[in-house]
C-alpha cells in the first residue's frame, strides 16, 4: 500500500469507526434474533427444531464466508486494513466493494485500485462512493411496510392468488439464477458441479427419511459435493 | 402472546429504525476520517463518482428485495440487507431454515425461521471475517488461491444452485416451466450482459410468469362457471 495514505487506512480512529458499525450491525442481528426466537416458540415451533436451525445455518455460512477472507486479502493493500473489514463483514459483498472502489479508483483518473498509487484525498474520496453508491440499494428496505401490506391484502382478499404469487416470485428466482448456467454448456464444469451437487442433495434427501440428522446438514454437504466435485472436474480436464 | 399483526408491525419498526441507524452509522466512517484527518475533497467528484454506482446498485439492490420479500419475509430481507452477502449466503441459509423445519416460503413460520437463519449467518461470517483480519488472511488466503483448490471456490455459486433449485423443481415442476423458460429466454438474447442486468430479469420474469398465470386462473375460473352454469 502506498505510504501516502496508510496514516489514515490503518489508523486508530479507522479502527474504532468501522469497529462501532460492526458491533452496531451485530446488535441489530441480535435484536431481531431475539425477537424471531420468541416468536417462534409462540408459533409452535420446537426448540429442538429452532437449534436445528441455527447449528444447520452456523454450518452452513462456513464456507461460502472463506471466499470473503480471499477479497479482503485483495482489496488489504489498495484499502489498508480497516475498511475493507467492515464492508466486507457487514452491508456488501465481495462483488460489490470490489466493482464499486475500482469505479471510484477509475472515475478519479487512476488505472485499478490494485496500484495503491494514488493521494490521500482520493483514498477518502474512495471510502465515500463505496459508502454512497450501496446506500440507495440499502434504503430500498423502507418500502418493504407498504409493499408487505399491499401482498397481505392481495392475499387476504384472494388466497390463491397470494400463494401463486409467492410460488412464482420463488420459481422467478431460481430460474434467473439458474438460466445462465443452463444456457452456458460450455461451462461443463460449472454445470457438473450443479449436477453433483444437486444429486448429493437428492441423496441425502431421500436417507434423511430414515436418518432425520441428515437433513439439518443436507445442504451443507451437497454444496461442499458440489465444490468438491469442481476441484477434480477442473484439475482432471486441466489435465488432459 | 403477540398477533401476526403484532409481530408484523414489530419487525417493520426494527427493520426502519435499525436500517436508518446502520444508514448513518455508515456515512460516519467516511465522514468521521474525513474530519479527523482534515481531509479537503473535491465534492463534485464525489458525487459524480458516486452516482452511477448508487443507481446501478439501487435498482439491483430494490429488485432483490421485492422479489426476496414475500419469499424469506420482511424482517430476513431487513437483516440481508444491512448484513450484505444475500445472493451467497443469506437467502440460500433462509431457504435452507425452511426446508429443514418443513415450512412453505412466505408463509409466518418461514418469516420466523429466515430471520434465525439470516442472523446466526450474519454472526458466523462477521466472526470468521474478524478471524481473518486479525490473523487468519495470510494463511488461508494462499491456500484458496491455490490453482488446484480455486475452482471450488469459482463454482460456489453453481454448487449452491444445485441443493436451492432442486428441491424447487420436484416441487412445482410444472409451475417452473414458465418462470425457466422465460428466464433461459432471457440468458440466451442478453448474453454476457445478463449478469449485469439479473435483478431486472428477475423483476421481468417474475412480472410476465404472474400476468400469464393469472390469466390462466381467471380463463379456468371463468370456465368453471360456465360449467357449473
Amino acid at each position: 500500500m502506498s505510504e501516502i495514505y496508510s496514516f489514515i487506512s490503518n489508523s486508530v480512529p479507522m479502527a474504532v469507526l468501522c469497529g462501532i458499525v460492526i458491533i452496531f450491525v451485530m446488535v441489530q442481528s441480535a435484536l431481531f434474533f431475539r425477537a424471531a426466537w420468541r416468536r417462534s416458540e409462540e408459533i409452535g415451533i420446537s426448540k429442538a427444531d429452532r437449534k436445528k436451525i441455527v447449528k444447520s445455518s452456523a454450518l452452513f455460512s462456513i464456507v461460502p464466508s472463506l471466499p470473503i477472507i480471499i477479497s479482503y486479502v485483495i482489496l488489504m493493500p489498495a484499502l489498508g486494513r480497516f475498511f475493507p473489514w467492515l464492508r466486507l463483514s457487514v452491508i456488501g459483498s465481495a462483488t460489490y466493494e470490489t466493482m464499486a472502489a475500482n469505479m471510484a479508483v477509475t472515475a478519479a483518473g487512476y488505472d485499478s485500485i490494485s496500484g495503491g498509487d494514488f493521494p490521500a484525498e482520493t483514498y477518502v474520496m474512495i471510502m465515500w462512493a463505496v459508502t454512497l453508491g450501496i446506500m440507495l440499494s440499502s434504503l430500498a428496505v423502507l418500502i418493504l411496510k407498504k409493499y408487505d401490506k399491499k401482498m397481505q391484502t392481495i392475499s387476504a382478499g384472494n388466497k390463491a392468488l397470494g400463494t401463486m404469487i409467492t410460488s412464482v416470485m420463488f420459481l422467478g428466482m431460481m430460474a434467473t439464477f439458474s438460466a445462465p448456467y443452463i444456457v452456458d454448456y460450455k461451462n461443463v464444469v460449472a454445470i457438473l458441479t450443479i449436477l453433483i451437487s444437486a444429486g448429493t442433495m437428492f441423496l441425502l434427501e431421500y436417507l434423511s427419511g430414515k436418518w432425520k440428522t441428515l437433513k439439518e446438514f443436507s445442504f451443507a454437504v451437497s454444496m461442499i459435493a458440489g465444490m468438491a466435485g469442481a476441484c477434480v472436474i477442473s484439475n482432471v480436464m486441466g489435465g488432459i | 402472546m403477540q398477533s401476526y399483526d403484532q409481530f408484523n408491525n414489530k419487525i417493520h419498526k426494527m427493520g426502519i429504525l435499525t436500517t436508518l441507524a446502520v444508514g448513518i452509522l455508515f456515512i460516519t466512517v467516511p465522514l468521521g476520517i474525513t474530519i479527523i484527518f482534515g481531509i479537503k475533497l473535491d465534492w463534485k467528484q464525489v458525487f459524480t463518482v458516486s452516482a452511477p454506482i448508487a443507481v446501478i446498485f439501487g435498482i439491483t439492490g430494490l429488485c432483490e428485495k421485492l422479489s426476496m420479500a414475500p419469499v424469506i419475509g420482511p424482517g430476513a430481507v431487513y437483516l440481508a440487507s444491512s448484513t450484505g452477502n444475500v445472493q451467497n449466503m443469506k437467502l440460500p441459509a433462509a431457504l435452507n431454515a425452511m426446508r429443514v423445519v418443513e415450512c412453505e416460503e412466505g408463509s409466518e413460520k418461514g418469516r420466523v425461521v429466515s430471520i434465525i437463519a439470516v442472523a446466526t449467518s450474519a454472526f458466523v461470517t462477521t466472526f470468521i471475517v474478524f478471524l481473518g483480519m486479525l490473523f487468519l488472511a495470510p494463511l488461508v488466503a494462499p491456500l484458496l488461491s491455490n490453482p488446484v483448490i480455486s475452482p471450488a471456490f469459482d463454482n460456489m455459486f453453481p454448487a449452491l444452485l444445485g441443493p436451492m433449485v432442486l428441491p424447487v423443481l420436484v416441487k412445482n415442476f410444472k409451475a417452473a416451466i414458465l418462470p425457466f423458460g422465460l428466464a433461459i429466454i432471457f440468458a440466451v438474447v442478453l448474453g454476457s450482459r445478463y449478469s449485469q442486468l439479473q435483478s431486472i430479469v428477475m423483476v421481468a420474469v417474475i412480472l410476465l410468469s404472474i400476468g400469464v398465470m393469472k390469466l390462466i386462473m381467471t380463463r379456468k375460473k371463468t370456465a368453471d362457471e360456465q360449467a357449473e352454469g
